[in-house]
């Protein structure tokens, strides 16, 4: 198992408006066949065995599928260029067109640990077996080049051409796909638990279903979990909008974590996100075989005014405040329900912010994450944790008959602080990179040329 | 490693007790240390528990001041069935139990029943035919394991209003620490015996220190403090002190500058600045015409891990008496340290009490009578905080090697609150469906999170303390849930694995029914 990366990755909607389905097309795409791909140029791994998908035809390929191989290479090169100049080639076929260009190539090699396993748009066309791909929303971090992304050297590479609008446009609400997570290394017995990613009220919506035992047949769960969409907000988004939509995805066979941005409803109204993933089991196989959980961290026309960052966990009912989604114990009511689980960090000092006074030099006691502010505490020179990073785990705390103090520990989100400057990178069990508010998540070495969310 | 529990000791009803009821908590924490969880005795000053004297009366064990030595017949037993279920029979070859032992301590260490019957335990009479103390045992009708004669460590030790109390400062000046050198006032130093050889200073602290001194005359209280402008000083630290390090001597002290975190006693002074840096616990009670009777709980090891003591006023149930406070303090060496562990060993020790005693002042703010005193709570907040009742202070060592704030690390809501508002304080709180107990988790261990524990009475800009931090591992022993559980009740499970104290603590327990 090894992270994959889709770093901000802008495509055109070509006019159109971007839906839900721009996102659940790149989920596919990235988690189906750079994370989970195996042979097969057309039957994504990481789903569910049996009839997975009711997405048409012309979403997981048909004519959104415009070219595909198995003997895509690429050859190692330190230069750096901003624009992310990298030729693509293949090496026994023709496949490319000139009016590839502005699409996506999917690459990836069955079970490669390499983080160039990633989607790029294509920036120009050479020849038929020749393309250039914009390297910078995926490669290798190169050390010559300052961690800048680059490519190695690697031979039969599989690949995709994809068209982002055409399989977006192709959906239907109520068309769905169910995603399957591997808990090998994480949970020991779990199964492989799966969700259901669902398009509703006119694409602007993905609604979700979790499956911690993992038993989808086809049609049905017979243990899925209540219907629920996103913590915040009636859409996830922005109604009508139009433009460049930017995409970033991380992920690994446990987890998944992405972000969608609209560059008409961009910064100024928030975008949407989601983060999945089979978090460690703090209980005994017995008594909790099965955890899965899902943050979905929707925009909000009615928060217009409000600006909402995509990252935040100021709110204790959504996004990394309150927002983690867990499936709770067969006594809650109704049957299969689910809840959204409260957070929780270590306190710098006792269990919380504590009037130590700001003025006269005294210290201020802070939580880890949006409101540890004083720098002296959170980035500590002599300390054996020079940036402070806390683990979180999540908690079910005012429901009767259902306090949960410590169910599970999130594996892929470390709470910092705030003045520690976005997209710095530290090491905690692992490389992460500061987002916002405090918030890091799963990153490499990675140091990209431009900002991750350029809207 | 093995944990010994000193159960619910209940002090005696001292009118005096401003002067001797809280110098008890000492007593037993040394004897208990000293005696069954095995602490060496490195020195001390005016606290002669270490050799048979006016303080050790009697004991089976020919090498007292050093390892103990038992030889064959000369242990103890307990529990002699029948009608003699608490009775604790010593060999009378060594010394035959007398009317004047009554009240006495007899300490016992168990090996088979640690939970149960070791600990110190007040004589309450005599059985002259089988030379046996009847002891008060501290249960709720469950009677002691039997444990058969030539079987226990036993201590014969004088009543607890014989122990130590505060003596005089020495001959230094106003403006240095008054406890060390040539001061009379009892402290002893003992060593852990954990592999690292962590030492412990136990100190009855002199007046100057703990209950304010010339020194503090010309501070301005701040508006709170305001109305006691007749009073000589609000004291530096507890008035008794406990504080690990190394390097201890033969006179109970750490140098200055040694590797310790007494901070008043590292740096050889009395400036304010170090108010509640030394960690501890007491009171000058007068409360109740000082008729408050206390009951004390020890928990520790024997492989010097750490100790736990309690100190709950007696009728300390929720929604009952709130004055005077109840006492925490925790000590010793982390657990589940993070490697690499800090080459600065002090650094790896921590005390976590009551940073203030703050006897002299007579206000209506509740100030008086200890009632800084942390009350039984391990959440963090300054010696002058607003709800001076419910918090406590705690010191270690920075990595490079000087005093630092050290505190509890609870798991909390990220979306912030203030403390004890964390989900330990949930009123939904309830066993947890999935394990169908109550959930307990460790108690993480942060120090270099604030600069001095002050605040608000000196508003001056100077840090004292170190910002930086280091996450030192778990408190030994203690566990934290949910604060709703019965106060003083053992969890639920047939061991009766842990006691909840109160506010979300918790203390192994594997002991006989607990006393409410």
């Amino acid at each position: 198992m090894a992270i994959k990366f889709l770093r901000t990755l802008t495509c055109s909607t070509n006019g159109g408006a971007t839906r839900v389905s721009h996102m659940m097309k790149m989920m596919y795409e990235f988690w189906g066949f750079c994370i989970n791909g195996g042979a097969s140029l057309t039957n994504p791994g990481g789903f569910a065995t049996i009839t997975p998908t009711t997405m048409p035809a012309n979403f997981n390929g048909g004519t959104s599928l415009l070219a595909s191989g198995s003997d895509g290479y690429t050859n190692a090169t330190t230069i750096f260029r901003y624009d992310g100049y990298t030729n693509f080639y293949a090496q026994s076929t023709t496949p490319f067109l000139q009016s590839m260009v502005g699409k996506q190539l999917v690459m990836w090699k069955s079970g490669s640990g390499s983080s160039e396993d990633s989607i790029y748009n294509i920036i120009n066309y050479i020849s038929p077996s020749n393309i250039i791909i914009n390297i910078n929303s995926g490669g290798t971090p190169s050390t010559p080049d300052g961690y800048k992304p680059s490519v190695t050297s690697r031979a039969a590479i599989n690949y995709r051409v994809i068209d982002l609008q055409t399989a977006a446009t192709a959906t239907s609400d109520g068309n769905y796909f169910v995603m399957q997570l591997d808990p090998t290394g994480i949970n020991t017995g779990q199964a492989n638990s799966q969700v259901k990613f669902t398009i509703a009220t006119t694409n602007t919506i993905m609604n979700a279903q979790l499956s911690p035992a993992g038993t989808w047949n086809g049609s049905a769960f017979t243990d899925g979990t209540i219907v629920f969409t996103s913590s915040n907000g009636n859409a996830q988004m922005p109604n009508a909008s139009t433009g460049n939509v930017n995409f970033t995805l991380t992920g690994d066979k446990d987890f998944l974590i992405g972000t969608f941005q609209n560059q008409t409803n961009s910064n100024t109204y928030g975008a949407w996100m989601f983060h999945l993933e089979i978090p460690e089991r703090l209980y005994t196989l017995a008594q909790d075989p099965n955890p899965i959980t899902l943050l979905l961290m929707g925009y909000d026309q009615n928060l217009a005014s409000t600006p909402f960052p995509r990252f935040q966990s100021s709110q204790s009912t959504n996004g990394y405040g309150g927002g983690f989604t867990m499936a709770t114990h067969p006594t809650d009511t109704p049957t299969n329900n689910v809840r959204a689980y409260r957070t929780l960090v270590k306190a710098t000092a006792g269990d919380g912010n504590a009037d130590f006074g700001g003025s006269g030099g005294s210290g201020i006691t802070n939580l880890c994450g949006l409101s540890l502010t004083d720098f002296r505490i959170a980035l500590g020179p002599y300390s054996n944790v020079h940036v402070l990073a806390s683990k979180a785990i999540l908690c079910l705390p005012g429901i009767t008959g259902q306090f949960s103090l410590a169910r599970v520990k999130l594996r892929r989100v470390r709470f910092t602080s705030t003045v520690l400057p976005v997209f710095s990178r530290f090491d905690s069990g692992g490389d992460f990179m500061q987002f916002y508010n405090g918030i890091a998540l799963p990153w490499d070495k990675t140091v990209l040329p431009f900002t991750l969310y350029p809207f | 490693m093995a944990i010994h529990i000193l159960r619910d000791y209940l002090t005696l009803n001292y009118n005096n007790a401003g002067t001797l009821r809280p110098y008890i908590y000492s007593y037993l924490l040394t004897i208990f240390m000293r005696r069954v969880l095995g602490y060496s005795y490195i020195g001390d000053t005016n606290y002669p528990i270490n050799a048979v004297g006016t303080l050790l009366i009697a004991t089976g064990d020919t090498t007292p001041t050093s390892a103990p030595t038992f030889p064959p017949g000369n242990k103890a037993g307990i529990n002699l069935g029948a009608t003699k279920l608490y009775h604790v029979s010593i060999p009378a070859g060594i010394r035959v139990v007398s009317v004047s032992d009554i009240n006495r301590l007899i300490v016992l260490k168990s090996n088979a029943y640690p939970t149960f019957n070791s600990g110190i335990f007040k004589i309450m009479g005599i059985d002259v035919s089988t030379n046996s103390y009847i002891i008060d045992y501290r249960t709720l009708g469950e009677p002691p394991p039997a444990e058969a004669a030539d079987t226990l460590i036993w201590y014969l030790y004088a009543t607890e209003s014989s122990g130590p109390i505060y003596g005089n400062p020495n001959t230094k000046t106003a403006a240095e620490y008054r406890g060390d050198g040539n001061s009379a006032t009892p402290r002893i130093m003992l060593q852990s015996p954990n592999a690292l050889g962590w030492q412990a200073r136990i100190c009855c602290e002199t007046l100057n220190d703990w209950n304010g001194g010339a020194a503090f005359t010309t501070y301005a209280f701040s508006p709170g403090w305001a109305t006691n402008a007749g009073n000589s000083g609000i004291g530096l630290i507890a008035q008794q002190t406990v504080s690990p390090g190394f390097g201890g001597n033969a006179v109970g002290d750490f140098p200055v500058g040694g590797q310790h975190f007494h901070a008043p006693m590292f740096y050889n002074s009395s400036d304010l600045a170090y108010v509640g840096c030394a960690i501890g616990y007491g009171d000058s009670s007068s409360v109740y015409g000082g008729t408050m009777q206390y009951r004390i709980t020890i928990v520790g090891d024997d492989t010097g891990q750490g100790v736990t003591m309690y100190c709950r006023r007696m009728p300390n149930l929720s929604g009952i008496t709130t004055s005077p406070n109840s006492y925490i303090i925790t000590f010793g060496l982390a657990e589940n340290e993070p490697m690499p562990v800090p080459t600065y060993n002090a650094a790896r020790l921590f005390c976590i009490g009551t940073g203030l005693s703050a006897s002299s002042l007579t206000s209506g703010n509740g100030d008086n009578q200890g009632q800084r005193g942390n009350d039984g709570s391990l959440q963090i907040a300054n010696v002058f905080n607003a709800t001076p009742a419910t918090a406590s202070q705690g010191m270690s060592s920075a990595t490079f090697g000087v005093p630092a704030m050290c505190g509890t690390s609870f798991w909390t809501y990220i979306t912030g609150n203030v403390q004890g508002a964390s989900p330990m304080a949930d009123s939904f709180g309830a066993d947890n469906p999935f394990v169908s107990s109550t959930e307990l988790l460790p108690i993480d261990l942060m120090s270099g999170t604030l600069s001095n524990w002050r605040y608000p009475l000196d508003t001056s800009s100077r840090d004292v303390l170190p910002i930086a931090p280091h996450a030192m591992g778990t408190i030994p022993h203690l566990r934290s849930g949910r604060a709703n559980f019965g106060d003083f009740s053992p969890t639920t499970d047939a061991a009766r694995s842990y006691q909840h104290l109160r506010r979300g603590i918790y203390i192994p327990w594997n002991g006989p029914n607990l006393i409410p």
